[in-house]
């Protein structure tokens, strides 16, 4: 579907441009879940192309599949189930990526989805394990971090998994 | 390929707003963009039980926490607070402020559970209701081991009570009285679509008309007398529910509802319809069912009133009954029945029906089977239900002395009409009484 030629661009479809460049024809009615396409095609400037900046091919080639899945009318809420729990297993980087692009297009199902996926992985986990999973980079000093930690040391207690999974 | 870890703040939130206090609390050390997310978060929850013998430390945090949303004029979307009340602590005055700045917040969502450590209900956290009736952004309330009060009744009028968004109502060990109750439900009739009453006290009926967009209705164990529901167009769901599913059946919880006057009007989409303990008799059971000509699904237990019923509708399609202790009869006028569920019964009640759908499964539970004259009962139902598709589940491990020649000298032979069963589950260990069942 990439490269698609915007000339078969009617009135029903909407042409979507990533970041790298890549062209997307998505039929209207799918797209306007997103209320930041909404709102373009309302203003009236849904007959060029959308350039979506804020989000490169690999993940709006994932935001597509999941507002076709989730708007056809086709798909049983046992697929739509099935779909997003598959959806969630994509790598962290993928959910972040997709999550940052659902709030950009405010997309509020996906948006939902992904904070409850990225929250389910780091839930329990021991700050050093969360840093490592989402690659954050510790900028506090180590009397910095001491103090924080000091304030709420209840938030520290008991068993904390240190795994990366 | 890494990705730059620098999430934009807005969805830090999101990520902390789904998670646990605890949780939340501890990604503060992560790095500074997690810290100034966690410190600015909207969702704000406070559990008091994270401070165990610290309530005061606890009191200190919550404080200056909306002190300083206050002073920073940070927003805040949710709150939820858990609190215990003593007589030696007395954080009422608090607590009061605490929601005032919640209040101004416009907060969409609250949660309150306030226990109270005496168990007594006077000493129960007493929430001024004009604090909380008047945030107009209001969308989901939930209170726990509350009592709202009107403190000045004269002042308090409807007027003030503005929370006409609100879409979620849940009272859990709630006082609270019926006007206040009334007020505020006709208040918020417009929007509201789910409401949850559970040990509320204070209150003898509900009284609701004109609830466009009420989804289900849900009251456990509390002790009301009247329900009067009209003009519901979506109501999906009722549930009247008199005893906690977790308390054992043969504990009496000593509430019983005396149903006077029931009347669920023009709901059309009413699916479901689930009466548990409701000291209804057959006679308002068979008007309100003439009442209910759009609902689906009906659940009857542990409703000891009734002795003969009759349940005509011409939409029903699923029925279960269960431990109803003194039903000796059902008659069922159900032309669309597909299904009907009898279990918990000492007794199984004779059906009839007068009118039933070639479709209908009947499917039996029956446990009692410990004496020879119940399992001539058992047997004399079964062959009633012939034209029936029947599916028994049984067991006698409490009989196990039941031998086939007990059996034979109490009168069953070959000559009796033999019953048809479709699908049987069996937990006994004496086949012999199986084998000659059928």
């Amino acid at each position: 579907m990439a490269e698609a030629s915007s000339s078969i661009t009617e009135k029903f479809f909407l042409t979507l441009k990533s970041s790298d460049g890549d062209e997307f024809v998505l039929e209207e009615s799918i797209a306007i879940q997103s209320i930041t396409i909404k709102n373009m095609v309302e203003d009236g400037c849904s007959s060029s192309v959308i350039p979506l900046s804020k989000v490169d091919t690999e993940t709006l080639i994932k935001v597509i599949e999941y507002m076709k899945m989730h708007s056809s009318t086709s798909s049983n809420e046992e697929e739509i189930e099935n779909f997003d729990k598959k959806f969630v297993s994509n790598s962290i980087n993928t959910i972040l990526n997709i999550l940052e692009a659902a709030n950009f297009l405010d997309i509020n199902n996906l948006l939902e989805l992904c904070a409850e996926a990225v929250a389910n992985r780091i839930k329990n986990k021991t700050p050093e394990a969360v840093r490592k999973i989402f690659n954050i980079t510790s900028d506090f000093t180590p009397e910095e971090e001491a103090e924080i930690r000091n304030e709420t040391p209840w938030a520290f207690e008991g068993n904390l998994d240190h795994s990366l999974d | 390929m890494d990705r730059t870890p620098e999430l934009p703040i807005e969805i830090l939130h999101q990520i902390l707003s789904r998670l646990s206090t605890k949780t939340a609390a501890r990604t503060s050390v992560l790095s500074k963009p997690w810290l100034k997310a966690c410190s600015t978060n909207p969702h704000l929850s406070f559990d008091e039980s994270y401070f165990q013998n610290f309530q005061g430390k606890f009191l200190r945090i919550v404080d200056n926490t909306l002190e300083r949303y206050r002073h920073e004029n940070l927003p805040i979307s949710t709150f939820k607070l858990c609190i215990s009340f003593s007589n030696q602590t007395d954080c009422d005055g608090l607590v009061d402020k605490w929601l005032d700045i919640v209040v101004e917040k416009g907060v969409s969502q609250v949660a309150l559970l306030a226990k109270s450590r005496s168990r007594s209900v006077s000493e129960r956290y007493t929430l001024p209701a004009y604090t909380i009736f008047a945030m107009e952004s209001l969308q989901e309330l939930e209170l726990n081991h509350c009592k709202v009060l009107k403190l000045k009744p004269i002042l308090f009028e409807d007027s003030k009570i503005k929370c006409r968004n609100l879409k979620s109502l849940s009272l859990h060990y709630v006082t609270l009285s019926e006007s206040t109750l009334d007020s505020l439900i006709s208040c918020c009739s417009p929007q509201i679509m789910m409401i949850s009453l559970h040990y509320c006290f204070g209150f003898s009926g509900i009284l609701a008309s004109h609830l466009p967009n009420l989804l289900s209705l849900n009251i456990l164990c509390c002790p009301i007398e009247e329900v009067h529901i009209v003009d519901a167009p979506k109501l999906l769901s009722f549930e009247c529910v008199n005893k906690d599913k977790l308390e054992p059946a043969y504990y009496s919880s000593g509430v019983d509802i005396f149903l006077r006057s029931f009347n669920i009007d023009t709901c059309q989409n009413l699916r479901r319809v689930e009466f548990v303990k409701a000291t209804m008799d057959d006679t308002i059971l068979f008007q309100l069912i003439q009442k209910l000509p759009f609902t689906k699904e009906l659940s009857l237990s542990y409703c000891k009133y009734l002795k003969i019923m009759k349940i005509s509708s011409s939409t029903l399609e699923v029925c279960s009954i269960s431990n109803c202790e003194c039903l000796l009869q059902a008659i069922f006028d159900v032309p669309n029945l597909l299904s009907l569920a009898i279990s918990g019964q000492y007794r199984l009640p004779s059906l009839s029906f007068e009118c039933v759908s070639s479709q209908c499964r009947i499917f039996i539970d029956y446990h009692y089977l410990w004496d020879a004259e119940s399992f001539i009962n058992l047997r004399r139902s079964l062959v009633e239900l012939n034209d029936y598709r029947v599916d028994l589940t049984t067991s006698n491990i409490l009989f196990s002395s039941f031998s086939s020649k007990s059996l034979r000298a109490s009168g069953i032979s070959d000559h009796h009409p033999t019953p048809q069963v479709e699908n049987l589950t069996s937990i006994s260990r004496n086949l012999t009484v199986i084998f000659h069942l059928l």
